[in-house]
């Protein structure tokens, strides 16, 4: 799409439309009022900062930028500390571009900081869904006092308090548009969301016609509404779990999780073979100490692609949109992977 | 058995004597009664009780289903004493757009009131169906032990209730041949209410369960689908696997409609062509649905049930164009079909070139544009080749990415029946990508070309033109949705000022304030409803609506409470029940 999809700015349908654009909430860096792919922050509203970001850039690199001048920008933004936290609870990523436009007070400017690795993103959308209903009003007259160019803070109803206007294309990335979070929007039920347990990115199987004369490479995810359960298994224990990743929400909480699965299932081990054989409970015991803290094993990860990967790299929510099962090696173990991979190639993970 | 009238003049002494009345009629009641009890259209049976008072008698007594489309706009008093034969009662509650969270929890709609008038006043009821009520376990137990021939409970999009409930209602109902729990807001504890069906049950007729999350007892499942000999739907939900489902179908080869669970499961050789016979077996199979976790190596296996198919729902699965493409040579018939964006607009050009007979389509976006990674869906490539190939469509629900003017003013072109045109750009206010103009002109020409449109959605970016275009050619008008729409009062203005049909009207996040709003205030009283929520009515306006129009109830929804001039959400709709007595705090009575 090389056409701008919209620019608020100059398209003035009407008188009702350019003012009702120049009251809306959006947030963006500063500087690119004035390019039309971005609908960021208009320097022809004195002092009126959008807080809604618009759109979603693409690259991690372009999130980081993102992020750094974001923090420069919201300074003076005049927003209530209690809206903020009934629109984003605190506890949430505060490295996202959304919460940084809200950290005005200083206590909380220290978590400006961008995460090195990630900033998260509009993944607030769901809980912003459930809180823009109720800070809509809120977020509505309080940006509408901030507008100096209009003291209608009541009659001009920021109705679209929570909306954003069209799209505007990031400036690098073409493929990836995503808009703002508005409630209820776009019309649909609550049942038709949540869908993603087939990846896009993977061309769909070979043949259609091929008969299941084998298991199918890896298991696909059961992406019930609630529940996300994908296979685990762990070096020297023959029998895996299934972990559901919906129930947690940070890498420790699914590793604290992990090793509460295994380690009973190794309890057991260490005792059936200290039953068998005496003199392996030495071994055994020491497997299951060192699954609590030590480095001996190390958590690994199918991805969408049939790769193998670490965890821990990406974004919890982007790590959970790619999983397809999960290995707890050892640690021991993965130098000597390259040298088995032409034998691991065809045993499943 | 129907209460008969015992005198049709009770009052002797009234002024209609019984002379007089036995002149003007020209046949006995009892005949005009049978003749009117022929009527099934609630249109024609409105039409002929306003005939005379005869007419009116003899119709609320041959009544027996009556449809209700807003729950306070009658009470149920007035309701049984009008009409004292009722066996079927369809109930809907809420605003419609509390399906998409604009209406806050407890806001109201609950169907007990109703139970309890029904319980004395109706107690030969057979069927209810509810959407947008709240609907309490407790409810549902006096439901079941209040109506000794109840047979059919539909529930869509209800809330309030849990599995526990649907339990009284398999336990208790003993002639019950319909079961549809669809798309509800519910408390789903365990699939005990499947087991929960008596030993020798053998009436039931439809089974929906597809959107449940618990498991069922599948043995229990599999007795009640090897005894109702009568079952026409099954819709099981995504706990029954592949292998399961083609026991039932085995068992239950007659069914019309059915819905798949989950179709992930690996299946041997000898599996595969087992599910494909069972469903080859299902001569008389029109509608499929269900779908979810869909792999190609499953979909040949419905190719040979797909003969006859009229209406294929594929709403929750994930296909990619080509499968779609394939799936469809096999299935000429079709009537209706309900996707997903991820087949893209190759896989619409593929409906396009194999459906002839299509007359629905909805397409649904696979992701949720706030979130996706990478945006895949349909654009007006699509909508183009459909409506090209398939010249019957009149009933369009469309989820895109981008439009243009253009193209719809050709799909219309192509396809002038349109009844219901629904159509979502799915980023507000987004213009024609081409051109960068208003849609304006997208939607002036669907209503001036589809003179038989009776209800339209709108988007993208519209300025008051749309609405002139709407008011002045869209005649047969009766639904209206619009959001992020519109430029000034007089958009509202013209709608409602030029479509003499118009019954429902929703409104969100427009520029309308109280001039639109008080514009043409009569006419609210000739439609259902109206909506309006995140645009620029103050309560003064609304207050002075009410004080104009008694009949309406005006109703404010307020939130923050922060300001208190805007009315945040505005509902108006007519009644004759007066103000609600169930309102809750929240909810502003003017």
């Amino acid at each position: 799409m090389e056409k701008k999809e919209f620019d608020p700015i100059k398209n003035e349908g009407g008188n009702g439309v350019s003012e009702e654009k120049k009251l809306e909430l959006r947030l963006g860096p500063p500087g690119e009022a004035q390019t039309v792919h971005y609908v960021g922050f208009n320097n022809k509203i004195n002092g009126a900062k959008r807080v809604w970001q618009e759109t979603v850039v693409a690259k991690k690199e372009e999130r980081k930028w993102l992020s750094k001048n974001a923090q420069n920008q919201y300074q003076d933004l005049s927003f209530t500390e209690k809206t903020v936290e009934r629109v984003f609870p605190t506890s949430w990523s505060s490295a996202s571009l959304h919460s940084s436009a809200f950290h005005m007070d200083t206590d909380q400017k220290q978590n400006l900081q961008p995460k090195p690795t990630y900033i998260q993103y509009p993944s607030i959308s769901r809980r912003l869904s459930a809180m823009a209903e109720e800070s809509q009003q809120t977020c509505g007259c309080r940006v509408a006092e901030m507008q100096n160019s209009d003291k209608r803070a009541c009659s001009s109803r920021c109705a679209s308090a929570s909306v954003s206007t069209a799209t505007a294309e990031p400036i690098n990335s073409q493929k990836r548009i995503a808009f703002a979070p508005v409630v209820g929007w776009p019309p649909i039920r609550s049942f038709r969301k949540n869908f993603g347990s087939r990846n896009f990115s993977k061309p769909a199987p070979e043949s259609q016609n091929e008969t299941p004369k084998e298991e199918s490479d890896g298991e696909k995810l059961i992406n019930l509404e609630h529940h996300m359960f994908v296979k685990i298994n762990m070096d020297g224990v023959p029998i895996g779990r299934k972990v559901d990743l919906k129930a947690y929400d940070s890498y420790e909480k699914l590793s604290f999780a992990i090793d509460e699965l295994f380690g009973d299932l190794l309890a057991a081990q260490r005792d059936y073979s200290a039953a068998k054989k005496e003199n392996k409970v030495g071994d055994a015991k020491a497997i299951t100490d060192s699954l609590h803290g030590s480095r001996e094993y190390t958590l690994i990860y199918e991805d969408n692609e049939g790769d193998r990967m670490l965890v821990g790299d990406v974004p919890w929510h982007m790590f959970v949109s790619t999983v397809k099962r999960l290995r707890v090696l050892k640690s021991s173990e993965i130098s000597t992977l390259q040298l088995t991979t032409s034998q691991d190639e065809k045993t499943p993970l | 058995m129907n209460l008969k009238r015992k005198n049709p003049n009770p009052d002797p002494s009234s002024p209609d004597s019984d002379e007089s009345t036995q002149l003007s009629s020209p046949f006995p009641d009892e005949v005009l009664e049978r003749v009117l009890s022929l009527l099934n259209s609630r249109k024609d049976r409105n039409s002929v009780s306003l005939v005379c008072k005869d007419w009116y008698d003899a119709e609320r007594w041959s009544r027996t289903h009556v449809f209700i489309g807003n729950c306070y706009s009658v009470s149920p008093e007035i309701l049984t004493r009008r009409f004292p034969n009722i066996r079927s009662v369809t109930l809907k509650g809420k605003p419609r757009f509390s399906d998409f969270d604009l209406v806050p929890p407890k806001w109201g709609a609950c169907v007990h009131s109703w139970l309890l008038v029904f319980a004395t006043k109706y107690h030969f009821l057979e069927a209810l169906r509810l959407k947008r009520m709240t609907v309490s376990d407790e409810s549902l137990k006096f439901l079941a032990l209040s109506f000794p021939n109840f047979k059919a409970l539909s529930l869509l999009s209800c809330d309030g209730f849990s599995t526990d409930g649907l339990a009284s209602i398999t336990t208790h109902c003993k002639n019950l041949t319909e079961l549809d729990i669809q798309e509800n807001d519910i408390d789903d504890k365990s699939g005990k209410w499947l087991s929960c069906f008596p030993e020798n049950f053998m009436s039931l007729e439809v089974l929906n369960f597809a959107n449940l999350n618990s498991d069922v007892n599948f043995e229990a499942l599999e007795r009640l689908v090897s005894w109702c000999k009568s079952l026409k739907v099954l819709k099981v939900n995504e706990n029954i696997t592949l292998e399961q489902l083609q026991r039932l179908l085995v068992l239950a080869p007659h069914l019309r409609e059915v819905g798949t669970g989950s179709l992930l499961q690996e299946l041997t050789p000898r599996q595969h062509s087992e599910l494909k016979s069972a469903f080859s077996n299902c001569k008389n199979l029109n509608i499929l649905s269900g779908f979810t976790e869909v792999t190609s190596i499953f979909l040949p296996v419905l190719y040979p049930a797909c003969t006859n198919l009229t209406f294929l729902n594929l709403s929750y699965a994930v296909l990619q164009s080509d499968e779609l493409s394939n799936l469809l040579i096999h299935c000429p018939l079709l009537q209706r079909l309900w996707v997903l964006d991820s087949v893209e607009d190759e896989g619409l050009e593929a409906v396009g070139s194999n459906c002839p007979l299509l007359e629905e389509l909805r397409v649904f976006p696979a992701s949720d544009p706030h979130e996706d990674e990478i945006v895949h869906g349909v654009t007006e490539i699509g909508f183009l080749a459909v409506s090209y190939g398939c010249k019957k469509l009149h009933y369009v629900l469309y989820f895109c990415r981008r439009m243009t003017n253009a193209a719809v003013t050709t799909i219309v072109q192509n396809c002038p029946d349109f009844t219901h045109f629904r159509l979502c750009i799915m980023n507000p206010r987004q213009p024609d990508y081409q051109t960068g103009e208003p849609m304006d002109e997208a939607f002036g020409a669907v209503v001036k070309t589809c003179t038989k449109l009776r209800r339209l959605a709108v988007s993208g970016l519209l300025t008051d033109l749309t609405f002139e275009y709407i008011g002045k050619y869209a005649k047969n008008l009766e639904t209206l949705s619009v959001a992020f729409a519109g430029s000034s009062d007089w958009g509202m203005e013209c709608v409602l000022k030029g479509c003499p049909k118009l019954r429902k009207l929703e409104i969100r996040d427009c520029p309308f304030g109280n001039a639109a709003l008080l514009s043409s205030f009569r006419k609210y009283e000739s439609m259902r409803s109206l909506w309006m929520s995140g645009c620029k009515v103050t309560m003064n306006g609304c207050r002075l609506l009410a004080q104009e129009m008694p009949r309406l109830n005006v109703e404010v929804i307020k939130e923050c409470g922060n300001d208190d001039c805007q009315a945040d959400k505005l509902y108006v709709y007519r009644s004759v029940a007066g103000p609600r007595k169930d309102a809750p705090p929240f909810v502003l009575t003017l």
